[in-house]
């Protein structure tokens, strides 16, 4: 890999748009997931999840990559929305996460299906792949969606692991919640902070670093316009959580944006409508 | 999913990126640029205005152009940071502008120097490529740092117009000064967006485009610190004229921006710094790969 002047170059505008604020420690993000993984685990075999596998398998399939007899790293896999179906089709598959609580799901599934899934309980952010013996082992490492690979160290340390294909998933705008939006500016005062809803070119940041660096990845982006429901009480815990990085909120405020999720959610359910668009991209190492 | 659906994903993605600031600008944009034809005419004669103009010839030179007997299409070209260069090294070069104020500029040097230049004043947002014989008659189209190729329909003219090389640049990001952050938060009490800056991202649109539809243009990033010193009066006026384009100010926040920037200033003066990514490309119009 050779970083001429023009990739360092994009590294520092890269390093310069992400947030200076987000380094959270390994246990606080550990137990973030750990909350979240009923949630996530709930829906693991749904129609949704397993449309969404089917279109990885295939994009992959495009590039050239077969998963029978290949070895995996799936990194920030979850509940294992990925490494399930790669070890179904024959992979010997790595999944690495932050949280016990998702690997604890997954190995239960692999376990009852005699899977090869070896899970690894490990920050992705400051792994030591050498200690691990992960670098240049793998096939495939794949990334999709997760905050795991998060700056050019993290992504630079995922491309070390893979001997072949690298695989990497992530939103490149989400456009915000309007009803969501009304109730900042009316309780707040003030815009909803963009920082934490991703309006800017996400996945751009890591594809240019590849394309000035010589990489020709395959590329697909896709929109989604999908509602979600949470139960009232989660969102606007989780909206005072994501506010409370940014300044204190006062018990008043706080009061009042959990009685807007309230009076929003007549059956008890908040349904958010943000549309999203993404991108996935697969690229050779070598 | 087909390759044509990926690329219309692409282009909803970059719709969804433009604020209202595009749409607003379409009043009175011609004034925008009269107002600042003056000062933008200023960087054709300094050196540092030279030395970038240097630096887009020498990467055009790079990917194989040659300005000598080259027919030159320049969108936006203001008051002729690249259009006299360009002429001066032997291209015959039609500069378009919406702006008179910056084609009088132009006009003045080419007439000094006797220079090979057809000045145009047009909206490329509305121009008809057909009818003023523009389609494929050029060996090099530039956008250079322009409003005038926004979106994916005057990407496309532009394109129309060039029989081998386009370049474009554009914003990466810009950090924005401190003060439009602080003003942007605490007196108009609005979100910034500060990770992208105004405009932010914008090179990185027309290029994902181009990379979808087979295209695989040579880059370059540059990055500069830009540093700028004003009378704190004149420095509130703009800002206050900028910021209006996305968030009205009321007179009590104008007000409060004035104050603002008077007790930031020393000796009169306002001292702003940014740090500004910019990115460019060239490109060849027959080259998909």
């Amino acid at each position: 890999m050779i970083r001429n002047e023009n990739a360092g170059c994009w590294v520092d505008c890269w390093n310069a748009v992400l947030p200076k604020s987000g380094n959270v420690p390994d246990e606080v993000q550990a137990a973030r997931w750990n909350e979240r993984a009923d949630h996530f685990a709930r829906n693991i075999e749904g129609e949704r999840r397993q449309k969404k596998a089917a279109e990885v398998l295939a994009f992959l399939g495009e590039a050239g990559f077969s998963p029978q007899g290949s070895k995996i790293l799936d990194i920030g896999c979850g509940p294992g929305t990925l490494s399930l179906p790669f070890a179904r089709a024959g992979a010997e598959v790595t999944s690495l996460d932050i949280s016990s609580g998702m690997l604890g799901r997954l190995k239960e599934i692999a376990e009852n299906e005699a899977l090869r899934i070896e899970t690894l309980e490990c920050s992705w952010w400051t792994a030591d792949i050498d200690a691990l013996g992960l670098r240049n082992r793998f096939d495939l490492v794949f990334a999709s969606s997760t905050p795991a690979v998060k700056d050019v160290e993290t992504f630079d340390r995922m491309m070390a692991c893979s001997r072949n294909y690298c695989y990497y998933s992530g939103f490149v705008r989400r456009n915000p919640d309007t009803a969501r939006s009304e109730m900042f500016r009316k309780i707040l005062g003030r815009e909803e902070d963009p920082h934490g809803r991703m309006t800017g070119p996400g996945l751009l940041y890591p594809f240019m670093y590849l394309y000035t660096m010589g990489y020709r990845p395959l590329i697909r982006f896709g929109r989604n316009a999908r509602a979600r429901e949470h139960d009232w009480p989660e969102a606007a815990e989780h909206t005072i959580e994501s506010q409370g990085n940014r300044q204190e909120l006062s018990e008043e405020s706080r009061e009042k944006i959990r009685e807007w999720y309230k009076n929003a959610s007549p059956d008890g359910k908040y349904r958010s409508g943000s549309e999203m668009f993404s991108g996935m991209m697969i690229w050779n190492v070598r | 999913m087909t390759q044509k659906d990926n690329v219309a994903s692409w282009i909803d993605c970059w719709k969804a990126s433009m604020g209202k600031r595009e749409k607003k600008m379409e009043v009175g944009q011609a004034d925008f640029w009269n107002k600042r034809s003056d000062e933008f005419a200023q960087h054709l004669t300094d050196t540092k205005g030279r030395k970038r103009a240097g630096e887009i010839l020498g990467f055009l030179e790079e990917t194989g152009f040659r300005a000598k007997g080259a027919r030159v299409l320049d969108l936006g070209c203001g008051p002729g940071t690249l259009s006299i260069p360009l002429a001066r090294a032997g291209a015959d070069v039609t500069s378009l502008d919406i702006a008179s104020g910056m084609l009088d500029h132009l006009k003045e040097t080419a007439k000094k120097e006797d220079l090979p230049i057809n000045a145009l004043e047009c909206s490329w947002w509305t121009a008809d490529i057909d009818k003023l014989g523009f389609r494929s008659r050029f060996d090099l189209v530039l956008a250079s740092m322009t409003p005038a190729v926004k979106d994916v329909e005057t990407l496309d003219r532009m394109m129309a117009c060039s029989k081998k090389y386009c370049y474009y640049s554009n914003f990466l990001q810009r950090g924005g000064d401190r003060a439009h952050r602080e003003l942007l938060s605490t007196i108009l009490k609005k979100g910034t967006d500060h990770h992208h800056g105004p405009g932010g991202g914008a090179m990185l649109y027309p290029f994902m485009y181009l990379y979808l539809k087979g295209y695989r243009p040579d880059v370059k990033i540059s990055h500069r610190r830009w540093k700028e010193e004003q009378n704190w009066a004149e420095a509130a006026e703009r800002t206050i004229e900028f910021l209006s384009h996305e968030h009205p100010c009321n007179a009590a926040a104008k007000k409060k921006i004035l104050a603002y920037y008077e007790q930031a200033a020393k000796d009169g003066k306002y001292r702003m710094q940014s740090d500004v990514y910019t990115g460019m490309m060239v490109w060849t119009v027959n080259g998909r790969k």
